[in-house]
This record gives C-alpha cells, structure tokens and sequence, in this order.
C-alpha cells in the first residue's frame, strides 16, 4: 500500500469524528444532555486508557485513578479561576500535580511486589477527598464553584488524540515493551536487565498525568467540582472499563469507555442501581469472556486498509 | 583477574544454612558444572550470583568489581545473564518480543523520543529488529516468530530463554538445569548446542545440571555441593573419583540403580 495513501485514511480517521460532531454542534442537532454524555465519554477514554496503562500493560493494580483525577481537576480549576492563568497551561500543570503525586505514592509502594500498590491508591483516593473536604481555600465539602467553562469539544478531542497518541507511542517502545515483560513475569524482567521499579513509577505517574489532564478537563466544563465526585465509586468505573474492554488493549478501553457512558446516560433515573449493574456486567464479562472485549488486540488502520485493499483486488492498484 | 571470584559466600533462610562458605574462582572462556543432589544449594547460588538474594556473608566480584548489594537488572548490565530451571519467559508475548526486550539495556532511546516518535525511535527500532531476526534465525527460532511464548514446543522454550539471555550481552551465562526434561539424543543435542554457543558468543558457561553425562563430557571443571557444602571441585576425572562424591551424589545414584 501506498505511504501517502496510509497517511491520508489515517488523517481521515484521526478529523472525521471531529469534524462530524462539530458540524453537528454547529448546526444545533446535539442537545445539551447528549453533550454532556459526549463530553463524558471523552473524558471516561481518558480516564480508562490512562488506567489501563498501568493495569492492564505493567500489571500493576491501582484503585485510585478518580484521585489524581482531582489532583489535576482542583490544581486546574485553582489556577484558572483564582490565579487566572490560561487554560492551556492550567490544563498541563493539573497533569503535572497528578503525576507528582503518582510518584509519592508510587516510589515506596511500587519497590514492593505483590498488593500494596492497590491498598496504597486506596487509601490515597479517599485521603485526597478528606483533604479536599476540609481545605476552606478550595469550598471544602460544598466544592468549588464558578470554574469558566472553558472545555470546548475542540479542547476535548484535541487531548484525547494526544492521549491516545501519547499511550499507543509509549506501549509501543522500548519503554513500554519493558512495562509488558513485567506484567509477564517481573523476575524475569529484572534478569534481562530492566529497572522494574523504575519503569513501575514511570507507567504510574504517565497514568496519573492522563487522569489529572481529564480532571481538567472535566472541571472547566461542569463548573463545579466536588470533592464527592472523585470517589471510590469514579475510580471503580474507571477500572470496570479496563477490564471490560481488555487489560491491555487500547482499543478495548475506548469501546469501554465509550458503552459504560452511554449506560450510564440510559440509566440516569436509575442512578442508584448503576453499582448493581456495573457489578452484574464484571461477573458476566468474567464468566463469559474473561480476557475483556477486545482482550490484547488492537484495532489498527494499516491491517484494515490492508483487508479492504485485498477484498477489492490485488494490492498496490 | 578471574572473571569470576566467590569467597566465603554464605546464605541462611531462616535458621537453615544453605550455603555455607563457597569459594570459587572462575576465569573467562571457563565451561563449569555445578552439581550436587536436590537441595544442595545450587540454584541459591545462582540467585546469589544475579543478586536475586543478598547474602549472608561473603564477597563476589566480578571483572573486578563487588557485586554484592547490587539490584539484579545491574548486575545483568553488568554482564551475567541467566535463564530458570523451570523457564521463564515473557508468557503471552511473541517470541520477536522476547527478545526484543531483552536489548533493553543497551539499545534504547530516551522516553520523551518514544512518547513523540522521534527520528531516533525509527533507527534504534530499525538496530533492535536487525539483532533480533539475526538471533533467531542463529537459534533456529525464526518459524516461531510471531507465536506467543507460551505456545512453543518445550525444548524450543529452552532455546528461546536462551536466546533471549544472549540478547542481553552476557559475558558470563548461567544455564540452570539446561538439559530437563531432555531425552539422552536431545541431550547430546544439547551438549553440542553449548559448545557452539560458548564459541559463537565467546562466554564464559557456569551450568547446573543433573544430567551427568551432559556435565561429564562437557565441562573442564565441576563444583560439587552438598546440603550447602563445597564437598569437591576438580575436573570430571577427580570428582567422579572424590570419596566424598561418591557417597554423598554418585553413590546414592549407583546404589539406586543396582540391580
């Protein structure tokens, strides 16, 4: 197949959901909730792609993604509302403030083998809430209120393809290559001469970057953020959509992310069975297809335009 | 300077000695066997060596430098490199991956060039693919490329954890029980398989094995432990000879199979 024609299918796939949403915006066709449920969406493939680059690619189980969340959604919103910075920049130093605590949770927790790491981001999710509920600067329990709604669909799409990009990059390096051989065996992994923990707190704290850019991103649209929406709870979704999708696979977390929204979308009025369901649907997915959706494949362009190419006649025409 | 030097190595768990005052010397181009009956101590030894476990006692230095302390992926850079009596490899990757991943340490680029894809992404992946292929093909492995680790026959493992030891640029391998649950052709096999590798790589071979006639014909010298005691180091002649030997290992064997 022709390089510049692989290039033109993949800007196609990278603008076309852009564009035909925001054609769809501008027209007035999308109503409010389904924006809502839209930007939710967004956000959840943040999240979960985020996540599963630390559970699903290292191996690593951790319990605590809605608390980097709020690290990045509070650092953010501070920041823009105020110290009245720009968006752009608010948005990076929220990643960053997530990743930072990443590492200090990550660095004793991530030397040890075994479960520490989800006890440990456990704990943090639920100490950063307490913190958050009772620091006056920032509403305490009652939240900040009055963030500009800054997060547009244009910023939205924009950081889920670097996101995406950015995870696919890493998973498919050298780098990422190590973070696999020690969800496979991580003795092994030590005796061809990786760093486990290094690589640990590397794909840990590239995880919380993910999540506390999400946060941001979800501040700056909802006005308000609560110390009460990054709950256990949040992270828990979070982590229902790894493992639904796939630990490991990319796509997988997007498909996720992606139906776990629109139920719950569906079942807004049910609200208070959502955990039921959530439940009933790991226990369904663990009887019936326990490695996830997608498992550890990947969806990609090149071998689609390939079987197209091939279905159409030979190759190259 | 010995490759190699072991002194007064010693190990406990718990309250059990399990090795106990190992001296060895081992210089480059050496071919060693290591025997001894189950729980001699030889695999802990190993563990030692590779910096699996930090010792009670004792010194290892090698190419000069002290060791000891020193995390395991550092003593891999170092130059030792190791594969498992019961085999471990990177399960559900490919056996390309495998070792892919064990270049790790000397063929890499920084994390924000494979976060961006920048231009020397393409050229390191271009060097890791190049060695890769040639180590497969060298370890007849190449049919196998894309199957996942876990799928292969049991002896193309074998070669695979090998393979993928070598990738990490040894100059010291330790082979653990390399000849498991081999049949006495796959054995012979085996043994000229060691001598190519040893010649082709230029190493320097420490092995553990059970398989006598393997560790016999094949090795200059051998150590023999037992219950975590350096009972006899000589070449095949002298150990088969030692009294000691023979009754702690060879005699129990021989008294085993007499009719």
């Amino acid at each position: 197949m022709a390089k510049g024609k692989y290039i033109f299918w993949r800007l196609v796939a990278l603008l076309l959901p852009y564009v035909l949403i925001q054609g769809l915006l501008g027209a007035g066709l999308i109503s409010d909730f389904q924006q809502i449920t839209l930007m939710m969406m967004g956000i959840n493939i943040i999240l979960a792609v985020s996540l599963n680059l630390i559970v699903g690619f290292t191996g690593q189980l951790a319990l605590g993604h809605a608390g980097f969340m709020a690290v990045g959604a509070y650092t953010a919103a501070v920041l823009t509302l105020k110290i009245h910075q720009p968006f752009l920049l608010s948005l990076i130093l929220g990643g960053l403030a997530a990743s930072l605590a990443g590492l200090l949770v990550g660095l004793p927790t991530l030397r040890l083998k075994g479960d520490y790491l989800a006890i440990a981001t456990l704990g943090f999710g639920e100490i950063i809430r307490g913190i958050l509920n009772n620091v006056e600067y920032v509403g305490g329990a009652a939240g900040l209120l009055g963030i500009p709604r800054l997060t547009t669909w244009t910023w939205l799409y924009g950081f889920l393809v670097l996101t995406l990009l950015g995870v696919m990059n890493f998973v498919n390096s050298t780098h990422g290559r190590a973070c696999l051989a020690i969800r496979e065996d991580e003795i092994a992994a030590e005796t061809v001469g990786i760093n486990t923990t290094y690589y640990k707190v590397v794909a840990f704290s590239l995880g919380a970057f993910f999540a506390g850019l999400a946060g941001g991103l979800y501040a700056h649209y909802f006005y308000l953020i609560q110390p009460s929406s990054f709950s256990f709870f949040r992270s828990f979704e979070v982590l229902v959509m790894v493992v639904l999708g796939g630990l490991g696979s990319i796509t997988g977390s997007v498909l996720a992310a992606v139906g776990i929204t629109l139920l719950n979308a569906l079942l807004q009025d049910l609200a208070e069975f959502r955990m039921i369901i959530y439940s009933l649907l790991l226990i369904l997915v663990m009887i019936f297809r326990p490695q996830g959706l997608m498992g550890r494949r990947e969806w990609s362009l090149a071998r689609w335009l390939e079987k197209r190419g091939e279905a159409r006649g030979p190759a190259g025409s | 300077m010995a490759l190699l030097e072991v002194e007064n190595l010693s190990m406990a768990f718990g309250g059990l000695m399990a090795l106990l005052n190992i001296n060895m010397q081992v210089e480059e181009g050496d071919l060693i066997g290591i025997i001894g009956p189950n729980g001699a101590g030889k695999t802990t030894l190993f563990n030692l060596l590779t910096g699996m476990y930090r010792p009670l006692r004792g010194s290892i230095r090698f190419r000069g430098q002290d060791i000891v302390g020193l995390p395991p992926h550092k003593i891999t850079r170092l130059g030792i490199a190791r594969t498992f009596q019961n085999i471990r490899l990177f399960g559900d990757l490919t056996v390309w991956d495998n070792i892919r991943i064990a270049q790790h340490w000397h063929r890499n680029y920084g994390l924000g060039v494979a976060l961006l894809r920048l231009p020397p992404f393409h050229r390191v992946e271009e060097e890791i693919a190049r060695e890769t292929q040639l180590l497969l093909e060298m370890f007849g492995l190449e049919p196998y490329k894309h199957e996942k680790a876990r799928n292969l026959p049991y002896g193309e493992q074998r070669r695979l954890e090998i393979a993928r030891a070598l990738a990490a640029r040894p100059r010291l391998l330790l082979l653990d029980e390399p000849a498991a649950g081999m049949n006495p052709q796959e054995t012979r096999e085996l043994m000229a398989f060691l001598k190519w590798l040893k010649e082709e790589f230029a190493l320097t071979l420490l092995l553990i094995e059970h398989d006598m006639s393997l560790v016999m014909g094949l090795c200059q010298r051998i150590y023999v432990l037992d219950y975590g005691r350096l009972i006899a180091v000589g070449t095949p002649e002298e150990v088969q000879n030692d009294p000691q030997v023979i009754e702690a290992y060879l005699g129990q064997e021989v008294n085993d199979f007499a009719p």
